[in-house]
């Protein structure tokens, strides 16, 4: 199964909400919640043998097969490493089909970073070259402070051979694909992942139109060329 | 063992550095080495070197009385450290910190102005290279200000 989005609908009432199968084990699905509005808290309050709806999934997941052969370069801001995680289990997975492996993943602060477990992991088992960022420091951190964009000119990797995938608030974004083209990666080879605020998940209801794009159905993965201009439109 | 000549010229800030520049940039260079917790330099004293880091970390800090220092930006392996040699009046504005125990090679930025006060096209060229990374920083430190990740 491709790592996609999916949506959870209702779980009491409330308004369905997009969410991404963290991985998928056969046929159980492994999924992760971060308590952020109604629909996470409703759900971290379900018990064993509640019923929590699924479908899905939808639209277009990140294109791992066209990295087959190259390096590939993930970058993560925030809450931005949720969605990357399909395509990085997929290509831990695969793990002899990729060249290079590098993950820059950049938080608030130390507190703010999210399943670092798995990055340990990532860095230990998977040869995967992890480097980790914060934009504000404390006492006791030691590890890196400053944004993450600054991690790419150096990240080991042979970027006109690189394919990129990208997720964080949209601003990091743009700033990330500018480090990436100043690296040398290929413009058609950068992908973002659109975390818009999706409803109907078919491209129906408009909660995620831009443009003429339904991020639901016709993303949430672009090409970065494609997505800048949608985001360009200050109006959408 | 490697040179100092050899780690200079492999090194992006002085890639495409016309030799003969490269051999004085050499004569100004040395190797740096500071243990985890020791300061390379610190506010308001004089700036009279620039540096490559080689391995460790280095954090740049702002110390304020009565208050524990902040660390606005971290430096690691093969980033420059250090322009306040080649503006006036040559003051370190911040604090910098060695994280880890940290190698780097230092250069002497009192002898490199001399140099480029006599040869302007030596200058330009460094000019040019730490303008570049003077408009990194400076983007880097606009989007740490956007706050872009806010309490997620």
């Amino acid at each position: 199964m491709q790592p996609a989005p999916t949506e959870i609908p209702p779980a009491h009432a409330l308004v369905p909400a997009p969410c991404r199968v963290r991985r998928t084990l056969r046929e159980t699905h492994d999924t992760f919640t971060l308590e952020l509005g109604a629909v996470t808290r409703a759900m971290a309050r379900l018990r064993r043998g509640d019923t929590l709806g699924i479908r899905g999934p939808y639209g277009r997941p990140w294109p791992v097969d066209d990295a087959v052969g190259g390096d590939v370069v993930l970058v993560a801001g925030g809450i931005g490493l949720a969605p990357l995680r399909p395509a990085i289990h997929a290509i831990v997975a695969r793990r002899r089909e990729f060249g290079r492996v590098v993950l820059r993943y950049g938080a608030r602060s130390p507190a703010d970073r999210r399943f670092r477990r798995d990055l340990d992991r990532w860095r230990n088992t998977a040869a995967i070259d992890v480097g980790v960022t914060v934009d504000r420091g404390t006492r006791t951190w030691t590890g890196r402070i400053g944004v993450v964009t600054e991690l790419i000119a150096r990240a080991p990797c042979d970027a006109r051979r690189s394919t990129a995938f990208v997720c964080g608030p949209e601003v990091m974004m743009r700033f990330t694909a500018d480090a990436l083209r100043a690296r040398g990666v290929p413009p058609g080879r950068v992908w973002t992942s659109l975390e818009r605020n999706m409803k109907c998940a078919v491209g129906l209801c408009g909660r995620c139109q831009l443009g003429p794009t339904f991020v639901c159905k016709d993303g949430p993965v672009f090409p970065w060329e494609r997505a800048a201009r949608m985001l360009a439109v200050r109006e959408l | 063992m490697e040179t100092l000549e050899r780690i200079l010229s492999g090194h992006p800030f002085f890639e495409g550095l016309a030799e003969p520049y490269l051999k004085l940039i050499v004569g100004c260079a040395s190797n740096v080495r500071f243990a985890a917790g020791e300061f390379l330099f610190r506010t308001g004293e004089e700036a009279n070197e620039f540096f490559l880091v080689r391995s460790g970390r280095i954090a740049l800090e702002v110390a304020a009385p009565g208050r524990p220092a902040v660390a606005v930006q971290t430096l690691g392996e093969g980033e420059i450290l250090g322009w306040s040699w080649l503006v006036p009046p040559y003051h370190w504005m911040f604090d910098a910190r060695a994280v880890e125990p940290t190698r780097a090679i230092a250069l002497d930025g009192r002898c490199l102005r001399g140099k480029c006060e006599s040869d302007h096209d030596l200058g330009y060229e460094l000019l040019k290279r730490f303008a570049h990374i003077m408009e990194q920083r400076l983007r880097a430190a606009r989007l740490q200000l956007l706050d872009v990740y806010g309490k997620e």
